[in-house]
């Protein structure tokens, strides 16, 4: 018996003192379904994954992988599109998903009490009967759990209105990463001193794992007006949104399609778009009635300005829901155009948006490498889909090429390396090139403080440490069987 | 025009003055501060700077031994400003007067609603520092959220004197810690602010507010639960010192007069009236004094909600402290006079109230009389936050911008 084997031997015996068998899994088939997340490139087997059923429990785990130096991930439904929830092939994976209830709904506070494996589209449902919502709304919401969406500050298509999910976040219990359990924030929407709750959001899980989180619920908008406008080029309808945006609306979405977005749309769910428009842009407002229809007549009257070819209404809400599930479709769909993507998802500012689509545009030519736009266009939140056919030599190294120089663009512009995925793997070496090298530094410091043996989501953010290799393995699961999507 | 380069040399000098200081062993502690109208944040640091020691002399704050005060407001200056982002970077000594000012111009505004915009007096003006520092809102922030929801980055110099950046300067970021978030309402305690960018919304064009009497506290609370569940576009919602309501509407001229008439028709028919113009401004700003312009009153501002609102207050209006209620019931403000003899009797029988509710308040006003008894920035439960602990640990290693809690 080598002293690998024996390792495992070990570690699986510990890790038997601190969950039932029936909640840790070690046998290869059992942790084939743990290797991957969104990000479908990146593969690794962990040694084992425990399933966590209770907040001593997770914090008996932490403690025992502080005390051996054994590194874990956290999990909630594995849609990190960062391979934000990437297993360590040293280490183990801490599975949330048992940990899915909805403790509370108070709507007389307006808040839900949730525990962190719960499905983010669960809170709305849950909230609905009191006419409340959980408003961010990443693609994934059918799927991705709360925990996650805490891990990566998820964001979604009204991020421009209503914020990220740190907006919405008051408070939680939290276990560190030494298994001290800690309460951040309140149950209510204000604070006094350091914004510790807000500090923790968007940690890539490296602060610690979140066990019970409390969310500010919102009333769900009486009204809505949807509009979507084709335009001739892109950067027709990129001005559209910076005269919209001129003018003092504040839209709850925006959203640009390109040619290839919309014809991936088109084949996966049959929506239709004005015929050879270069460009669509989906506009929605929302809130009371009568700010709705004040704010419709100058968004009318805009739109006409702007050079639109066309201009489709949503008469009803059937019709809205058929132009979001358009938008929302594209990124799985593009699978139908390619049979491998990248996607990416990083932001720069509005008013070069125009000039960041067209040196994508000579990216694409320069490597022989199509690339199709989506985009959140209100917060300049990029979204392309880089194809490519990993069977064929060299294509995957030219489409990660594009995505490097994608990346670096938009650093360049003044832009981020990610507005809603976070860094995760997927953008690690990048975080020194957007923030100084001493402000990383700072950073990691943060990190050692409440992780010295730097086990808690090893590999993430930080550009250097382990990382698995990159391998081609096409769509995730759950996005071919179409319950998944990216934003 | 402000100079841009002297505010650069500005920070480099305070930068090596707290890498002194953190270097020294006297144990001095620097105590940050801005236009001085909120000055218990820093009052008991706050020692020999001449400034300080004139503001004393107008009753706003004794000075404490042992610290050395730095003034924010030669950093001051707008950075950039693109209307079309919807961001404007600017020193943290800039004040809020000229930022409102200079985002009207462009019909944008500042959507957390930051008091003591107005000129407190010749020297003292609340600046886009102790305004993020503070982490205090006004009652605007009950429609988009608070300052933390809006603070997208922030240049600042460390417990060591290193001048660091934390953010991007785009709305939409997520790339490595939120180090913005956890600087708002840390009130210097973490580092010096340099200068902050934040993301402004469109201005509304017009307001109106309705005032709805409530017989009771508990009364104006069902009311709240009852309009807050409902999709209502409402800009402030607050709680009144008599209990009544003042609910403002703001937007579109034509929308704001039709939706205030349909939410009036919702509200109780204890009755309500409209307040416009001239009406409306006076009864906001008579709210905002209320709570800011106390000279020799303790004020406390405590985040709850609004179940422990109506238990609160039964206790507070036995130990007759006056009080209103913000954000719809979100937020606590209390004041009362301290009494001649035994001045910190109250405050500690507060502070104990507060936490057998387990809530924790910030003192925004502390009146000569009292800073001597109460050298702590907190009231109320003091639970060990080991989250908090860490990290100072990497933030201020040598405490030199003190603690919020006395020890």
């Amino acid at each position: 018996m080598s002293d690998k084997t024996m390792e495992q031997y070990d570690l699986i015996r510990e890790l038997s003192q601190l969950v039932p068998p029936d909640r840790l899994l070690h046998r290869r088939g059992d942790l084939a379904a743990f290797e991957t997340d969104g990000l479908t490139v990146f593969q690794a087997q962990p040694r084992a994954v425990v399933i966590v059923d209770s907040i001593d429990e997770i914090a008996a785990v932490l403690k025992w992988c502080q005390k051996h130096k054994i590194p874990y991930v956290p999990r909630g439904s594995g849609t990190s599109l960062s391979g934000g929830c990437m297993p360590n092939d040293k280490g183990i994976v801490i599975a949330m998903n048992r940990m899915n209830r909805v403790l509370s709904v108070d709507p007389v506070q307006r808040i839900a009490v949730v525990e962190s494996g719960t499905i983010n589209s669960e809170v709305s449902r849950a909230a609905s009967r009191f006419g409340l919502q959980y408003a961010p709304d990443p693609s994934s919401q059918q799927v991705c759990t709360i925990g996650g969406n805490l891990a990566f500050n998820a964001g979604g298509a009204h991020c421009l209105k209503y914020g990220m999910t740190s907006n919405h976040v008051l408070g939680a219990k939290v276990v560190l990463p030494d298994g001290e359990v800690v309460e951040l924030g309140s149950n209510s929407c204000e604070q006094v001193g350091p914004d510790l709750m807000g500090m923790f959001v968007g940690g890539e899980g490296l602060l610690g794992v979140a066990v019970e989180v409390t969310l500010r619920l919102t009333p769900v908008p009486e009204a809505f007006y949807t509009v979507l406008a084709g335009y001739d080029s892109l950067q027709k309808a990129g001005d559209a949104v910076s005269t919209i945006i001129a003018a003092g609306l504040l839209p709850a979405a925006m959203e640009i399609m390109d040619p290839q977005s919309m014809s991936a749309a088109t084949q996966a769910v049959g929506v239709s778009y004005p015929q050879n428009a270069e460009a669509v842009l989906i506009v929605e407002l929302d809130g009371a009635q009568e700010f709705v229809d004040q704010d419709q007549i100058r968004l009318d009257e805009l739109l006409k300005q702007s050079g639109a070819s066309e201009i489709q209404v949503a008469a009803d809400a059937e019709q809205r829901a058929t132009i979001w599930k358009g938008r929302k479709s594209v990124f799985s769909a593009v699978g139908l155009l390619s049979p491998d993507f990248l996607v990416q998802d990083c932001v720069v500012p509005r008013n070069r948006l125009g000039e960041a689509l067209v040196n994508i545009q000579e990216l694409s030519r320069q490597h022989h490498i199509d690339v199709a736009n989506v985009f959140h266009a209100g917060d300049g939140n990029l979204h392309p889909l880089i194809m490519f056919d990993g069977r064929e030599e060299g294509q995957l190294e030219r489409a990660e090429a594009v995505s490097q120089d994608i990346i670096r663009m938009c650093i360049e512009l003044g832009g981020s390396i990610t507005g809603e995925h976070g860094v995760g793997m997927e953008k690690r070496q990048y975080l020194a090139e957007m923030y100084d090298r001493q402000d990383v530094e700072f950073m990691k410091q943060i990190r050692r403080i409440f992780d010295p043996a730097e086990v808690a989501n090893r590999g993430k953010m930080f550009p250097e440490g382990e990382a698995p290799a990159l391998r081609v393995v096409g769509l995730h699961p759950l996005e071919k069987a179409g319950i998944a999507s990216r934003m | 025009m402000p100079n841009l380069d002297e505010a650069e040399q500005q920070i480099q000098t305070i930068a090596a003055t707290i890498a002194q200081v953190a270097h020294s062993s006297d144990g001095n502690i620097l105590a940050i501060h801005g236009g001085g109208t909120k000055p218990a944040l820093y009052a008991r640091h706050a020692a020999k700077s001449e400034d300080l020691s004139r503001r004393a002399a107008k009753s706003y704050s004794e000075p404490a031994p042992a610290a050395t005060a730095i003034d924010t407001r030669p950093l001051n200056g707008i950075i950039q400003y693109q209307p079309g982002e919807f961001l404007i970077t600017a020193y943290a000594g800039t004040t809020l007067q000229e930022l409102t000012n200079v985002l009207a111009e462009q019909g944008q505004y500042l959507p957390f609603d930051p008091p003591r915009v107005a000129k407190v007096s010749e020297t003292s003006q609340a600046t886009l520092g102790g305004a993020v520092a503070s982490g205090i809102n006004g009652p605007g922030r009950w429609r988009y959220g608070g300052i933390r929801d809006f603070v997208m980055e922030c240049r600042f110099v460390d417990g060591q004197g290193k001048i660091r950046v934390g953010g991007r300067r785009v709305v939409k970021n997520a790339a490595g810690f939120d180090i913005p978030k956890l600087l708002t309402g840390s009130c210097g305690r973490f580092g010096m602010l340099a200068d902050v960018t934040v993301k402004v919304f469109p201005r509304p064009v017009s307001s109106l507010t309705i005032h709805v009497f409530s017989e009771n506290l508990e009364a104006a609370a069902a009311t709240i639960s009852q309009v807050a569940m409902q999709p209502w576009e409402l800009d402030a919602l607050e709680i009144q010192p008599d209990g009544s309501l003042l609910i403002r509407i703001a937007g579109e001229e034509t929308a704001v007069s039709q939706h205030s008439s349909r939410l009036q028709k919702t509200l109780p028919s204890s009755g309500c009236s409209f307040l416009v113009n001239q009406q409306q401004d006076l009864a906001w700003q008579a709210r905002h004094q209320w709570i800011w312009d106390n000279p020799e009153m303790v004020v406390v501002r405590v985040p709850l909600n609004i179940r422990v609102m109506l238990d609160l207050d039964e206790e507070l209006e036995e130990m007759e402290i006056q009080r209103c209620y913000g954000s719809g019931g979100n937020v606590a403000w209390l004041k009362w006079e301290p009494q001649k003899e035994n001045p910190g009797s109250r405050l500690k029988r507060v502070s104990k109230l507060l936490a057998q509710f387990g809530l924790r308040g910030m003192l925004v006003h502390l009146p000569a009389s009292v800073q001597e008894l109460m050298p702590g920035l907190m009231v109320g439960t003091n639970p060990e936050n080991p989250f908090y602990n860490r990290l100072k640990q990497v933030f201020d290693p040598f405490h030199v911008f003190g603690e919020f809690d006395a020890a």
